[in-house]
This record gives C-alpha cells, sequence and structure tokens, in this order.
C-alpha cells in the first residue's frame, strides 16, 4: 500500500480523542455547526524592462493569488468542507489575461486536541486543478492540463479572539495526471495564517 | 531518488519541530493578552512583521522546459521596528530566501546540474503611525505611513559533474509603504499593508557583434498589496 493510502486510512480509522473543554477566557471553543474559513492572498504587480534594438520597454504584469479553504463542523472535533487556491496573471493593463493555476476540492478535518486558545487538527483533501504545478518551482508548466492532488496537513490553530485565529501547517502533497493512486510529484510545505470563526 | 527523499524526510522532522517552536511563540503573545490593557503603539515597543514558508517537492515526469527534477524553497521575510516615541518607529529588514533545483536531461544520463538561486535583504525601515480613535482602547487601529532603503545580494550558483559557476550581486533598492493595524489583542495586529519595492539594475544594449552599446540604469519596482500580523513585544 502507498504511503499517502496508509495515511488516509490512519486518518480515518483512528478513534481521535476530542480533548475538548469550554475555555476560561470566554472564547467559545470549536462546537458543532461551526463554521471555518480560511484565507490568505496578495496582489503583486511587477513594472520590469526589457532592451530592444530602439530603446527599453516596459513591461507590467500583475499577479493575484488566493488560497481558502472552507469547513463545517459536524461535531466538536470533525468537519467537511473545500479548499481551492488559484493564481490569476494579468499583463500590460488587462491586454492579457491567463489563469495560471486553479484548484477546488473536498477537505475533512479532524481536531484531535483542543483546549482553551490551542489546537491541534489534522485534514485530508483532495483537489482537481488546471496546471496545478507541484515541484515546479518558479511555475513555468503551463501544459493546460488537469491534474489531482492529494494533501494531508498537520496543524496547530491559537484563538485570538472569538472570530479570529492563526495556524501554522505542514504537510506533504501527491500530484498526478489521473484521479487514481498513482502520482508523479510528491512534496512538502509549511504555510501561515488566518482562520475566522463563525457561529 | 532515494537520497532525495531521505532528505525531504528529514526536512519533515526539521519543519515539524518549527511548527511547535512557532506554535509556542504565538502561545505566548495570544495567553498573556489579556494581562494588560495597554495600547499596542507605545513608546518602546518592539513590532515585528514577519512571513515565514518552506515547500519542496521531486517529480518523476512531465519536466519543464529545463528538465526541474526537484526544489527545496526556504523564505523568510521581516521588519522589526521599535517605537521611540508614540508616532515614530525605525529598526531593521531583514529577509533570506533560498531556492535550490535539481536538473536532469532524460534522453542525457550524464546530465545532472544543481542550480541555486538566494536572496539576502538587509537595510533599514522606520514608519509614523497615526491613531485613528483617540480614546485610550487597546482595539484602536493605526493607519501608517513608512518607507526604507536596503540592499539584495543576490546569488546564484551552478554545480554540475564537470563544471560550476557562482555569481553574486547586490543592488540598492528603496521601500515605500502604508497599511492599517488592526489590534487583535494586546500583543497580536492584523496587518493590511501596500508596500512598493524598487531596485537598481543596470540594462544594457549591444549590437548585432555583441558589443556594448548602450548601458542604462533602471528601477524596476513591485507593489504588493497583502494582509499578515504584527507582533508587539
Amino acid at each position: 500500500m502507498k504511503k499517502q493510502n496508509l495515511l488516509i486510512l490512519l486518518f480515518l480509522l483512528i478513534p481521535w480523542r476530542s480533548g475538548f473543554s469550554q475555555s476560561e477566557t470566554g472564547i467559545t471553543g470549536i462546537q458543532k455547526g461551526m463554521s471555518i474559513w480560511e484565507f490568505s492572498g496578495a496582489i503583486t504587480h511587477n513594472k520590469n524592462f526589457i532592451a530592444g534594438p530602439s530603446g527599453y520597454e516596459t513591461i507590467r504584469n500583475t499577479i493575484i493569488s488566493t488560497d481558502f479553504n472552507y469547513i463545517r463542523l459536524l461535531n466538536n472535533r470533525f468537519g467537511v468542507g473545500v479548499k481551492g487556491f488559484t493564481k490569476i496573471f494579468i499583463s500590460d493593463g488587462f491586454d492579457g489575461i491567463d489563469i495560471g493555476t486553479i484548484a477546488l476540492g473536498p477537505i475533512a478535518r479532524t481536531y484531535f486536541y483542543n483546549k482553551d486558545l490551542l489546537g491541534f487538527y489534522f485534514d485530508a483533501s483532495y483537489l482537481i486543478g488546471y496546471d496545478m504545478q507541484l515541484s515546479d518551482a518558479f511555475g513555468s508548466i503551463q501544459n493546460g492540463d488537469v491534474r489531482f492532488r492529494t494533501s494531508l496537513r498537520l496543524g496547530s490553530s491559537y484563538r485570538v479572539t472569538n472570530s479570529l485565529g492563526l495556524f501554522i501547517e505542514f504537510g506533504p502533497d501527491w500530484e498526478g495526471d489521473f484521479p487514481r493512486v498513482e502520482t508523479d510529484a510528491k512534496g512538502v510545505e509549511l504555510s501561515l495564517g488566518f482562520q475566522l470563526f463563525k457561529f | 531518488m532515494i537520497s532525495i527523499i531521505k532528505q525531504i524526510d528529514l526536512k519533515k522532522a526539521k519543519s515539524c519541530i518549527l511548527l511547535l517552536a512557532v506554535s509556542l511563540i504565538f502561545q505566548q503573545a495570544v495567553l498573556s493578552q489579556d494581562a494588560d490593557q495597554t495600547d499596542f503603539i507605545e513608546k518602546g515597543n518592539f513590532l515585528l512583521s514577519f512571513s515565514l514558508g518552506y515547500s519542496g517537492a521531486e517529480r518523476n515526469k512531465n519536466f519543464n522546459q529545463e528538465f526541474e527534477k526537484s526544489y527545496k524553497r526556504f523564505q523568510y521575510s521581516g521588519d522589526l521596528l521599535y517605537l521611540i516615541n508614540r508616532n515614530i518607529a525605525i529598526g531593521p529588514r531583514l529577509g533570506f530566501e533560498r531556492t535550490e533545483r535539481e536538473l536532469i536531461d532524460p534522453n542525457d544520463s550524464n546530465f545532472d546540474e544543481r542550480r541555486t538561486t538566494s536572496g539576502l535583504e538587509y537595510g533599514l525601515t522606520s514608519a509614523y503611525f497615526i491613531k485613528l480613535r483617540n480614546e485610550t482602547n487597546k482595539s484602536s487601529p493605526n493607519l501608517y505611513v513608512g518607507g526604507g532603503v536596503s540592499w539584495l545580494r543576490n546569488g546564484f550558483k551552478r554545480q554540475s559533474s564537470n563544471e560550476g559557476t557562482d555569481y553574486y550581486n547586490t543592488a540598492f533598492g528603496y521601500i515605500l509603504y502604508t497599511g492599517l493595524y488592526i489590534p487583535l489583542g494586546e500583543k497580536i495586529t492584523l496587518n493590511w499593508r501596500l508596500e512598493r519595492v524598487a531596485r537598481e539594475r543596470e540594462y544594457l544594449r549591444g549590437d548585432a557583434n555583441g558589443n556594448v552599446t548602450d548601458r542604462e540604469t533602471k528601477w524596476p519596482s513591485t507593489t504588493s498589496l497583502s494582509i499578515g500580523f504584527t507582533v508587539k513585544f
């Protein structure tokens, strides 16, 4: 059995302890019906020059990148939702718009430790995406391919207020051309971000 | 192939330790938020804004045009500001990024090359804070404008089985930014930031024989809008 399948199986079968307790700080804990939004994004505009035979030409482009998770808790430790990310390139004042990458898929998360302001979780997601570029350091692959990515994340979150928290997470990805278990690329990622909580 | 997998596994272990370490820093910052109801922006405070990331991957087929087989990238950037009074802060700006790539040619078993690009940024930055509400309240948002100068030392290293090249240069640049702090507690604030970084670069033009006919210094720039967080200590 491949390593990622074994990890997913463990994720589903282990009877995780919820460890939940109501915080003394007044912050409402993870509970059924709660929605969690995680979002990171940036808009970056680059101006550069290239030398030509008759002078210098100005090159401008804008990159809009977003990354989001939406999770709805089914009980006080387990939730399901949607995960996605996209990267859009706009060149020379809307002369050209190119969707570099777009991906969307389901995510399942379990909080196996959650006390006071501190929580630890484990999640698994499966994304279907256009021109996903795992293992391409500078994003130069643009084949127009549809690819499939399985991701696992171990994360830690901190409730700053009742509606907002910070998280840091780490985990592996596997990616391939077919919606099967065979993959041709694998990677790891560490990231930080925000969480919004809605009751 | 096996050695790469082992390296990534080692990175996983290191990153797990890093994850826990950063978690403890957050915990310290958050748990103390109700201790004193003091303002976030106060003389003598340090404000740290930073971003941190690591990614690494390898692939068995469908290489890009450079036949990239694997890469590892680490990135950190941050500003540390010291408030010399209620409105003015100064401090260092420090950033580092390193990307290491392994390139192979599927049609040439002798071709195996590593290319490493790195950037070390160091400089000074300053900011002026304007409190948007007058009440002595920890949740008062602050508008800020700032600027600074920095130097970016770029590195490029190519290593193959029979040769290698190194290339380094340092470019001067300036930074202008504005943004909004929205405190979430005594120790942590949301940070909306619009920033422009322009860096000096010399451009060359030449004739058909390869002779340089013109040199001109220009300032390519990057303008970004992002959301992050800032920690006070």
